[in-house]
């Protein structure tokens, strides 16, 4: 758990971040958004103590991270960031054993760990080992760089904009293996990202920061449906009841009774409504029962339950 | 050859000294990474050895001792300031995720900054070295022996082979130091541009 009470912090003569609290439940994703200098990288810093909050406490698993050594700290959080992360003098396998190798772990135990690492984020251990970072693709450095983070298997994982370097193209295949990596490894995550969509669609809760406030704080649905204000309205954009569809899934919505024409057991609520609307229909089968136009409205009123 | 060898062996062994201390001391200014250390080692820079090894005379007296002192301080500043180039060229972003990673101060600069730095730091050390052998020829001026004895006596009764016999160790030398440093320094920059082990 990850906890962030009353956090006050100064960056030269401009408050980055003011009286912000937030928590990050054992084993959960909680995505941080917001504009450029809201303060979001600021506030990832603070858990590794990077940087030190002027007034404020933060919790790591409920003890205050200012009364334990930095070291020990940081090799309970796993740390991920953006592009240049990877040491260019040491090859793939060796960054990633670096926290290993200041564990004094055995080489045996190390050779193992490295290709286990290559195998759980999608690399080909025999191909990658030896490779230096700059032989890879911008996919392939931030696979290593996960598996870096994850070396000596901490807890928590921190992220600040992992997938920005990457095309957008190979970004969500990239984010849903890695995030869902983590998810079943039951990390407990804190990601910065840019891409709303990319927080909407990983995150178990979202933080909306805004100038160094927290301006809205929640699951995604919870924000799509009911945006505090009209900056956060704005900042989900104007299509956030179909984005607040598409994380739902039409197996949910699925009633007893008939239809036509068929759609796909995974389709969301939001392929759904899409297929209603392109053949002007009502309603849509899906396995043994139909989904209704009706049950997609309460989806978008907030009324549906699952 | 039997007039060679003391005095040889004498500069090996003030040269292979005052090469060792200094890149102790200047590793070890170097890591402070202080501004007033750093603007002394510009200065010093700009003195030549003779005017060194001039000043240490009435400072230090003569002999071993005085001549090892002087060209100690002379090279610790091409050391350090190699030593303070080297790793201000490390990309701070790196510092920060060793740092990130759990690294110790002492861990990052072994595993990340000094590996990173490598390159302009054995420049630093070329230099130091070549100019610590070519400087010791001149340790005879306040009786600190080497070659620079034979050059000295060559001088005095213009005696050319003499004159050579001291002269040619010392180019020697300092072309042995050129070229092995230089190897290692292009190894090193070329293992940081090219694939890691391949
Ligand atoms: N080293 C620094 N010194 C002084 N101010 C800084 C420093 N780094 C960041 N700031 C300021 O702190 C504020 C928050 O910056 P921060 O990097 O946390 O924002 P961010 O939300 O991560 O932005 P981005 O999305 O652009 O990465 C900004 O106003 C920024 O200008
Ligand atoms: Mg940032």
């Amino acid at each position: 758990m990850i906890e962030f009470r009353n956090i006050t912090l100064q960056r030269g003569t401009h408050r980055a971040l003011d009286s912000v609290s937030l928590t990050v439940a054992a084993g959960t994703i909680c995505a941080l958004v917001g504009p450029s200098g809201a303060g979001k990288t600021s506030l990832l810093r603070l858990v590794n103590r990077l940087l030190i909050p002027d007034s404020g406490t933060v919790f790591v698993d409920g003890v205050d991270i200012a009364t334990i050594d930095e070291v020990q700290l940081r090799r309970r959080l796993g740390w991920v960031v953006q592009e240049v992360g990877l040491f260019p003098h040491l090859s793939v396998a060796r960054n990633i054993a670096m926290v290993p190798e200041l564990l004094h772990w055995p080489q045996a135990k190390i050779d193992a760990r490295v290709d286990e690492l290559l195998q759980l984020v999608g690399l080909d251990p025999a191909q990658m080992r030896d490779r230096a970072p700059r032989n890879l693709s911008g996919g392939e450095r931030q696979r290593v760089g996960v598996a870096r983070a994850l070396a000596a298997d901490p807890p928590h994982v921190l992220m600040d904009e992992p997938f920005g370097a990457v095309d957008p193209l190979r970004r969500s295949e990239l984010q849903r293996d890695l995030i869902g990596l983590l998810r079943r490894l039951q990390k407990t995550v804190l990601l910065v990202t840019h891409d709303i969509d990319e927080a909407l669609q990983v995150a178990d809760r979202l933080a909306l920061l805004r100038d160094g406030s927290l301006v809205q704080a929640g699951p995604p649905a919870s924000l799509l449906l009911a945006p505090s204000d009209s900056f956060v309205a704005a900042f989900l954009g104007s299509d956030r009841i179909l984005k607040l569809l598409a994380l739902h899934p039409a197996q949910h919505l699925v009633e007893p009774g008939r239809a036509v024409h068929p759609i796909a057991t995974d389709a969301t609520a939001r392929d759904a409504l899409e297929t209603m609307l392109s053949l002007n229909v009502d309603e849509v089968a899906l396995g043994s029962g139909r989904v209704t136009l009706a049950a997609i409205r309460a989806v978008a009123a907030g009324q549906a339950g699952g | 050859m039997n007039a060679l060898l003391p005095p040889l062996l004498e500069h090996l062994r003030l040269s292979g000294a005052a090469f060792a201390l200094s890149v102790a001391l200047g590793v070890a200014l170097g890591l402070t990474g202080s501004r007033i250390v750093t603007q002394l080692a510009n200065l010093a820079r700009t003195l030549p050895s003779l005017a060194v090894l001039a000043l240490a005379l009435p400072l230090l007296g003569t002999g071993f001792l005085p001549s090892l002192l002087a060209l100690t301080l002379y090279a610790t500043a091409p050391v350090l300031l190699a030593v303070v180039a080297g790793l201000g060229l490390v990309d701070p972003s790196l510092r920060e995720i060793a740092s990130g990673l759990g690294m110790t101060r002492w861990q990052r600069l072994r595993r990340i900054e000094f590996p990173l730095g490598s390159p302009v730091i054995v420049a630093g050390l070329r230099v130091a070295a070549i100019e610590i052998v070519a400087g010791a020829t001149l340790a005879t001026f306040i009786g600190g022996g080497g070659l620079g004895d034979l050059i000295a006596r060559g001088l005095a009764v213009r005696d050319t082979q003499q004159i050579l016999l001291g002269a040619v160790p010392v180019v020697v030398l300092a072309l042995l130091l050129e070229a092995g440093l230089g190897q290692l320094e292009r190894k090193l920059a070329g293992k940081l541009s090219d694939e890691v082990g391949a």
